[in-house]
């Protein structure tokens, strides 16, 4: 069931309805409807899949008490590491085996041994990255005395099932998201109204942007050897909003349904387009992941203390953990690497949270200086996503040769010229109302108040005409894959 | 939550109340259509007809053809044609063998009615139109998207401009028959995995629609099949051309069989089952010649 498919346009409003008149009286009612409605939810992916969120949550909650009921470290110790083992294992085989199988295989045929190692054959259960990293904060949290365990079962499931949250996040910790499934929520009109504008953007963001984009970006990796090097440069910077409004898109979608059932979800996008260094870029995307990157990963690796050494070698970690986070192949790693790259002349010269505010903060336009920041910050992370969009390392190489070439400054020609005009319309658009926007949560988030009535509701109904107008067949997020 | 459930409603009220007004004035204004007066002949059917029959030269006559027109479409346009008893006498209705095949339902309950049914929507009866939202799942945006582009068009045009009454069009200046695409053509149309696909029961319930309704109504119905290259006809499963002389006779339709007409290469298109414009002007002329010796 995606976001934006009808089937999910019917499923949120009849949840809507017992949520609010039929259970509003009873907590327990309320939370055992959204287990319930989120359990639904996933089984219309493959129901198959549903034991094994079933099992995961079942473990994360009885290792989460168990450490809690224990007198000794080393019950303690026994019963984290078999979540963390547990949960890591199941990642890794789903994941990664075929990965890890087949490059051991590569590796040891360069040293002249002949191994053919049996692989699985099985698809990637949607959200396991998700609720996985939801588990293992949840029980690093409890094993660090950071939070006491969740007694009741159904409100610990809720934590990890939530269905706007449950297949690409935002991965949400359990001192955000479990205080309020444990408390009473009451309807509010303002948290409702801004929740349905929210999905109003997110959808505007995947359909009109992210599946328009798709298509050029689909033509131009798919067949690189048909277009020029303007052409596929042009390839790339579809990419790149192609991804952008497909994850923050979906990131909204997800943010604004939890407002409508009064749960407010953790910010997983704040304008990352708009930032002046990769540090900065990386503060503001998919920020849910770096955040728990930084929090489980980084600071007890030492984080920024310690010698330049170390600090390097922290920034390396993260980085490259967080590309074959996304998936198990040699594209994403070396994604992650080069992000690290881009990160060390930053953190060499110390500067690398210089830039913490939204830039050009209560002015209408950013100063020369800033602008040029941001297109260099941008042209990097283009770069960067040839990478990860490339099927292949031999394939990103071979992009990149080719945009570099001497057609690079030919002017583009490919099918659908007409459509690919609009759509780059279409992302000028996008960005203006994000850039007025840039102060808030989310672009529509409050701009729209200024507006007379009959202007906002007009302006309404033109980003639904466009949803209507230029969508295109359902596709999938493409964060559903990990 | 009462307010918030109220202005939600009246958000979405607006556009509805819009395209519920547009669909009544469309249904109403598809239904209202009037032909012209001096009409008395029409040739109604797909793309075969619509290409090859130049209705200027024959006179008191309208070619209504439209591609991908299948018989659901036509019993209803035919309907509409009979409603306001003009004096309209007779009905040359296109025939290819293709028109049998299951390969057409494609066009009113498979995907394609997206792009095909859409043009028909005012036009057909409730259930119809039901049936129509029903059957496509894939390109449900684009059948949306249609119909509300067709709504628009319905609203804003003289119902004879509107492109489901159709109109004979040829653009095929310079063509010829080509091999590989006769055969790609031979393969959609009567092959499913090198089995001879099935006949199409919605079509032949609609042919026989047709026939009825034309003889409750004291109009003349007869069948043109159109041109046909030398090797697609030769293609074509036995059973289609059996199937198909049996129906005629059963039923005792008239039919100008055109299939086996000698053309030059230059008078197909290149898929070899259509004419091309100057396979459509010696065609035309042969209709006139064979139909003022009455044979």
């Amino acid at each position: 069931m995606l976001f934006n498919s009808l089937s999910f346009a019917i499923f949120v409003p009849i949840v809507f309805i017992l949520y609010w008149f039929v259970v509003s009286k009873n907590l327990k009612a309320q939370n055992t409807l959204l287990l319930l409605s989120s359990y639904y939810f996933y089984s219309c992916w493959d129901w198959r899949f549903l034991f094994l969120l079933i099992f995961s949550t079942l473990l994360d909650y009885y290792t989460g008490l168990k450490m809690s009921n224990s007198n000794s470290t080393k019950s303690r110790k026994f019963w984290f590491w078999t979540s963390i083992i547990i949960n890591l294992g199941f990642l890794g085989v789903f994941k990664y085996y075929n990965f890890f199988a087949s490059s051991f295989a590569e590796a040891l045929l360069g040293l002249g041994f002949e191994v053919h190692p049996a692989l699985i054959n099985v698809i990637l259960p949607v959200g396991i990255s998700f609720y996985t990293f939801h588990g293992l904060s949840y029980v690093v949290d409890i094993y660090k005395n950071r939070i006491e365990p969740e007694k009741s079962f159904i409100t610990y499931a809720v934590f990890v099932s939530y269905f706007p949250l449950l297949v690409a996040g935002p991965i949400e910790r359990a001192t955000h998201l479990l205080p309020q499934i444990k408390r009473k929520r009451n309807f509010d009109y303002y948290q409702a109204t801004d929740g349905l504008r929210q999905i109003l953007w997110g959808l505007f963001k995947k359909i009109v942007i992210a599946d328009n984009c798709a298509q050029y970006a689909n033509m131009m990796f798919e067949n690189p050897d048909n277009f020029s090097g303007s052409g596929l440069f042009l390839g790339a910077i579809f990419f790149a909003f192609q991804i952008y409004g497909d994850f923050s898109g979906y990131s909204d979608i997800a943010l604004g349904t939890s407002k409508l059932f009064g749960i407010e979800l953790l910010q997983n996008f704040s304008f990352p387009y708009f930032s002046r260094d990769i540090a900065e870029f990386w503060r503001r995307w998919h920020i849910s992941l770096s955040s728990w990157f930084k929090d489980y990963l980084y600071i007890p690796l030492g984080g920024s203390k310690g010698n330049t050494w170390m600090k390097v070698r922290n920034t390396f970690i993260i980085f490259i953990v967080s590309g074959f986070w996304h998936g198990a192949n040699w594209t994403f790693i070396i994604w992650g690497l080069l992000n690290a790259i881009y990160f060390l002349p930053l953190l060499f010269s110390n500067k690398n949270r210089h830039n913490l505010e939204i830039v050009a903060k209560g002015n209408v336009l950013p100063s020369s200086k800033e602008a040029f920041s941001i297109l260099l910050t941008f042209a990097l992370t283009v770069f960067a996503w040839i990478f990860f969009r490339a099927e292949s390392l031999t394939d990103a190489f071979d992009y990149i040769s080719k945009i570099f070439s001497s057609s690079l400054f030919e002017i583009p020609k490919f099918p659908k010229m007409g459509r690919a005009k609009t759509t780059i319309l279409f992302i000028l658009l996008m960005l203006i109302i994000e850039w007025l926007g840039r102060e808030n949560n989310y672009a529509l988030e409050k701009i729209t108040f200024k507006w007379k009535k009959p202007i906002r509701y007009t302006f309404y109904y033109a980003i639904i005409f466009c949803i209507f107008w230029y969508g295109q067949k359902e596709q999938q997020f493409i964060y559903f894959q990990f | 939550m009462k307010r918030f459930i109220i202005k939600l409603i009246l958000f979405f009220a607006f556009p509805l109340v819009l395209l519920l007004v547009g669909y009544v004035i469309a249904v109403k204004k598809v239904n209202g259509y009037q032909p012209e007066k001096n009409v008395s002949i029409c040739f109604i059917g797909d793309s075969h007809i619509q290409k090859a029959i130049d209705d200027k030269l024959v006179p008191n006559s309208k070619n209504h053809g439209l591609s991908a027109e299948q018989y659901l479409h036509s019993y209803y346009k035919i309907k509409l044609l009979l409603r306001n008893k003009q004096q309209l006498k007779k009905i040359y209705l296109g025939f290819s063998y293709h028109n049998l095949s299951s390969y057409s339902d494609e066009f009113t309950i498979g995907e394609k009615t997206a792009f095909v049914g859409s043009k028909y929507f005012f036009l057909l009866p409730k259930k119809e139109q039901f049936n129509m939202l029903k059957s496509v799942e894939e390109n449900r945006n684009t059948l949306l998207k249609n119909l509300v582009k067709e709504l628009i068009n319905t609203n804003l045009h003289k119902t004879e401009k509107l492109e489901f009454i159709g109109l004979y069009q040829n653009k095929f200046k310079n063509s010829t028959a080509d091999l590989k695409s006769i055969n790609k053509r031979i393969c959609q149309h009567f092959y499913n995995n090198n089995k001879i696909i099935s006949f199409s029961k919605k079509n032949i319930y609609y042919l026989k629609k047709i026939i009825e309704i034309c003889k409750k109504n004291n109009v003349e119905i007869e069948m043109i099949n159109s041109p046909l290259h030398p090797i697609y006809k030769s293609k074509i499963p036995k059973e289609y051309i059996d199937f198909y002389t049996d129906f005629c006779k059963e039923n005792k339709l008239k039919v100008l069989d055109f299939s086996d007409m000698k053309l030059s290469e230059d008078c197909y298109i290149f898929d070899g089952d259509h004419v091309s414009l100057k396979g459509s002007k010696v065609l035309t002329n042969h209709f006139i010649e064979v139909t003022r010796s009455g044979n």
